[in-house]
């Protein structure tokens, strides 16, 4: 089923070697260095990766909304829907942002403009990417009713709602425009558990329904397996390993994927303890020569701290940054049979 | 942060030298604020050295100079009884920085004793305290401070107790605030816990954590007082001519403000440069002693 | 709401009755001689007498005061000047209003340029419109109102001629009197707020509503005047309450100078000839002022901030629930 989706012809997202920096104090923050990943609609691809990989920094540099003092596009190109974004104008940009792509942000407690009714703010997107044909109240009532808030909390500001309603807010903001691409970047992360699990549902079903494509970003693996049809994960700013959901869960291949599995708790096997990833990540400032992971690597050789590594496939698309990928199956397999 | 915390509740003494270090080593990468703290110690040196600098006395007369203009032997040209302005300037200058350092070190102390105890203890002691800072806040402070010395007459400590008085409310209230912030805090409770006698709590504990607003409030507040202290002299009240303070030299010029401009530019610059300077370095302060603020 | 401005408006009895009490015990501490000062250095010692028992001065500070308390609260009557014998209530009623005229100039000059300063600077930071903004604004601190005026006087009046240094109009006319000392008693108040606003909308613009707002494609000029601006205007609405009273202050010393017949030239000329009854009359009059200045300044924060205004209407509730219980 994965495989047979993959064969479109060109891809709805496509970003191509992707250079995101930030500058501050005199330094240089190497935020993403040469991310590419193809998207397709209706498809959701989840990025992977501990905080400050990088994840979020890709998602507004498709909306073009990283912050204006230091942070900057310094090579790549994005391309939604065959056209290269980083070359639109700000007037085609306003255009797409909230109508073609939405996103839905990390901490719904600040989210939201707290001086301005929670209606309105969803009728503002909606006001603007619409003709007068559409009554912007009307749709935003029915968008709270969508996400399960009843539509005559429309006159009420943020500060009367709880985390969940505003992070349900915060979706109908995103979905009031019928995007073609979401980015959920850790949509659920502030929240309850239970009610995780609804903010997914009713994101999943309204994916289904508008066919629409979606990014989620994320440090949660059980979200991952519950909701993507690809993976990427992400380390100081590259895609270390990239595949299906299956070949990441069944096949992971990089030695900082076993170790992200290493470091949740398996449920099946009989393990004591779990096995987490000695080290931190590297200072973006300064990154290493060579494989960023190195430092951390218990494979690393001098191959690896030396030269930039390209992606190896492994199987049908699934990709992985590493040049030890042989010898690492070898030596697992040695280490399982212990 | 809460390992740090810790460690300052643990060793106060040497976290705080620390911290002076810290705070000196940012203040000194700041150009501006080292540009005020530059203006401000050359100008007490011109101030406090003015007998030996000056060729003239502050009340010597030369009835042949009256107005004269700005010119070599009268850098800023003489007043209407023939006296140098720039050696008035200087030796106004101890005045103006005298009265403003010392009004604000006494509220500072007033203000931090009520803003302490009504921070800590709250309730009923609080609600006092505030209820007549309330009331004497109603007052705009400039009124306040020319009904003070309207009572106790003009004279040099008695200007500095009228601006003392009228700037203890705000001061009190930005200590409790203060209190009331860090009061709310673990290290607290753990001092609590360990049984410290409230004074030790308030003395060795909150306070040292207050210090930050504290100092960058004084500074701002040696700025405006100078204003203040001028603002009254100028009007007749505080300190009185012949003595050469910068109000008071200005409300003179007022008088000739036709015949001799010049005679109002000077003193006025004086204050706007020594505000300006002490801005400066209280901005720099705020700024090292507050990363957080920073950017 | 209306709950909170009526206990608002019930509060501020209790702190004017104690600023009356404070000014008037003051101001029987001030040196000098009522007596003598009313009848000049002329008088006989028996008129001298005749006069302190006029004043009552034979009786007690507390019965004097509670004298006092009663012409003023219950009867409206400030009494009348020792100097001039005009009634100071009617003088007040005349004069308020140049006062409040000054005050409101400023504050609209002040504001009017200072939060656009303030805007440009932080949404430029660090390029040279901030610089300059920031530089104009630490130097707009700096001057003592006084000696602007003084500058200003002899630029436009001395010099060129443009605009009166002295006195009162009427009509729109009169406004043109009102021009320099509102200059001149508005620096710091630009300075300031153009500061304040530069630094909230620094803060505000990096807020997480902010990048909402941009992702959800509202033009960069809404973003920052209708998301940004209103959300910075809580401190600097917050910082307003101090400008106005230094304003008022300002205020007196600036009529002064412009012999500007206001309040604070009234105040300013009594307690120069130790006039002591309009001073206290006056300091209470302006203290009433100032409070209802602050009670509006709190009304604005409600009307701009929701979660203020939900407090201000919860904090009447709150009191009667605790008083069913207890």
């Amino acid at each position: 089923m994965a495989k047979e989706m993959k064969k479109e012809e060109s891809p709805f997202l496509q970003i191509k070697d992707l250079v995101v920096e930030y500058k501050s104090d005199d330094q240089i923050v190497h935020a993403v260095n040469g991310v590419s990943l193809n998207l397709g609609k209706g498809r959701t691809l989840g990025l992977v990766g501990e905080t400050g990989a990088g994840k979020t920094t890709i998602a507004k540099s498709i909306m073009r909304i990283l912050p204006d003092v230091g942070a900057k596009i310094t090579g790549g190109e994005i391309f939604l829907d065959g056209r290269n974004v980083l070359e639109l104008s700000e007037t085609e940009m306003r255009k797409i942002r909230g109508n073609t792509v939405s996103m839905i942000f990390q901490d719904p407690m600040t989210a939201l403009n707290p001086v301005q009714r929670v209606g309105d703010q969803i009728a503002e997107v909606v006001r603007l990417h619409n003709d007068e044909k559409v009554n912007p109240e009307k749709r935003a009532k029915e968008m709270l009713e969508i996400v399960g808030i009843p539509a005559e909390r429309y006159y009420e500001y943020p500060h009367q709602f709880s985390g969940g309603m505003k992070q349900r807010v915060v979706i109908a903001i995103a979905l009031a425009c019928n995007p073609d691409l979401l980015l959920a970047d850790e949509a659920t992360t502030a929240l309850d558990v239970t009610i995780q699990a609804q903010v997914m549902d009713l994101i999943g079903e309204l994916q289904k329904k508008y066919n629409t494509a979606m990014i989620l970003i994320t440090h949660d693996m059980g979200i991952v397996a519950q909701v993507c049809d690809d993976v990427a994960i992400i380390y100081a700013g590259q895609i270390l390993e990239y595949g299906s959901k299956e070949q990441i869960f069944d096949y992971p291949t990089h030695p900082y994927t076993i170790g992200l599995f290493g470091a949740i708790p398996s449920m099946s096997g009989d393990e004591m303890w779990l096995h987490p990833i000695d080290g931190l990540p590297p200072d973006p400032t300064n990154l290493p020569e060579g494989c960023p992971f190195s430092p951390r690597c218990q494979y690393a050789s001098d191959m690896c701290r030396k030269d930039g590594i390209g992606f190896h496939m492994t199987e049908d698309g699934h990709q992985c940054r590493c040049c030890r990928i042989e010898e690492i199956k070898k030596m697992k397999r040695e280490e399982d049979q212990k | 942060m809460a390992s740090v915390t810790m460690t300052k509740t643990a060793s106060p003494k040497v976290k705080r030298q620390s911290e002076f270090a810290r705070v000196m080593k940012q203040l000194s990468k700041n150009k501006i604020a080292m540009a005020g703290l530059v203006i401000l110690i050359i100008e007490c040196l011109l101030a406090a050295l003015a007998p030996l600098i000056m060729p003239y006395g502050y009340a010597e007369m030369d009835l042949t100079q009256t107005f004269a203009t700005p010119s070599l032997t009268h850098l800023f040209g003489c007043d209407d009884m023939g006296r140098d302005i720039f050696s008035r300037v200087l030796y106004g200058g101890r005045f103006s920085i005298s009265i403003g350092i010392l009004a604000v070190l006494i509220s500072v102390v007033i203000g931090m004793i009520i803003g302490a105890l009504a921070g800590y203890f709250g309730g009923m002691t609080d609600n006092i305290l505030m209820r007549f800072l309330d009331i004497v806040q109603a007052i705009p402070g400039m009124l306040l401070m020319i009904v003070i010395s309207a009572v106790l007459g003009p004279g040099f400590v008695n200007t500095i107790i009228a601006l003392s008085v009228s700037n203890i409310p705000g001061m009190a209230r930005m200590l409790r605030a203060q209190m009331m912030k860090e009061r709310d805090n673990e290290y607290i409770e753990a001092a609590q816990s360990i049984n410290c006698s409230k004074m030790r709590i308030i003395v060795s504990h909150l306070l040292p954590n207050c210090l930050s607003p504290i100092i960058v409030q004084a500074t701002m507040g040696v700025a405006q007082t100078i204003t203040m202290a001028a603002s009254l002299s100028f009007i007749g009240l505080g300190v009185q001519p012949p003595a050469p303070e910068w109000g008071a030299m200005l409300s003179a010029a007022r008088s000739f403000i036709r015949q001799a401009p010049h005679l109002v530019i000077f003193p006025g610059l004086a204050i706007a440069i020594t505000v300006l300077a002490l801005n400066l370095l209280g901005d720099g302060l705020r700024d090292a002693l507050d990363p957080k603020l920073k950017n | 709401m209306i709950r909170y401005i009526i206990k608002r408006l019930l509060w501020m009895i209790p702190i004017i009755l104690g600023v009356t009490v404070i000014v008037f015990l003051l101001m029987t501490f001030c040196p000098g001689d009522p007596a003598q000062i009313i009848l000049g250095s002329t008088a006989t010692q028996a008129d001298l007498e005749a006069m302190r028992v006029e004043l009552g001065l034979n009786q007690s500070r507390l019965v004097r005061l509670a004298t006092y308390m009663n012409d003023v609260f219950l009867h409206f009557d400030l009494g009348s000047s020792w100097i001039t014998k005009v009634d100071i209530a009617s003088t007040i009623a005349d004069r308020m209003p140049r006062t409040l005229i000054l005050a409101v100039v400023t504050l609209l000059i002040a504001y009017g340029l200072g939060i656009p300063l303030g805007i440009v600077a932080a949404t430029h930071q660090n390029k040279w419109q901030d610089h300059i903004s920031m530089i104009l604004a630490l130097i707009g601190v700096a001057i003592p109102n006084f000696w602007l005026a003084l500058l200003l006087i002899i630029v436009f009046s001395v010099n060129l001629g443009w605009l009166p240094a002295m006195g009162v109009g009427t009509g729109i006319a009169g406004l043109k009197y009102y021009i320099l000392p509102g200059l001149s008693n508005c620096a710091g108040a630009l300075a300031n707020c153009a500061r304040q606003t530069r630094s909230s909308m620094l803060d505000v613009i990096r807020a997480d509503y902010i990048t909402t707002a941009r992702s959800k494609g509202v033009p960069e000029r809404s973003v920052i005047y209708k998301h940004g601006l209103k959300n910075a205007l809580i401190p600097i609405i917050t910082q307003m309450g101090t400008t106005f009273g230094r304003l008022l202050g300002g205020a007196m010393i600036i009529e002064t100078i412009f012999s500007l017949p206001g309040m604070g030239e009234f105040i300013i000329d009594a307690v120069n000839n130790r006039d002591y009854p309009v001073v206290q009359g006056g300091t209470i009059v302006l203290a009433i002022a100032f409070s209802i200045a602050m009670l509006i300044i709190d009304l604005l924060y409600a009307a701009v901030d929701p979660r203020i205004k939900a407090q201000y209407s919860a904090a009447g509730k709150k009191r009667k629930k605790v008083k069913a219980n207890g």
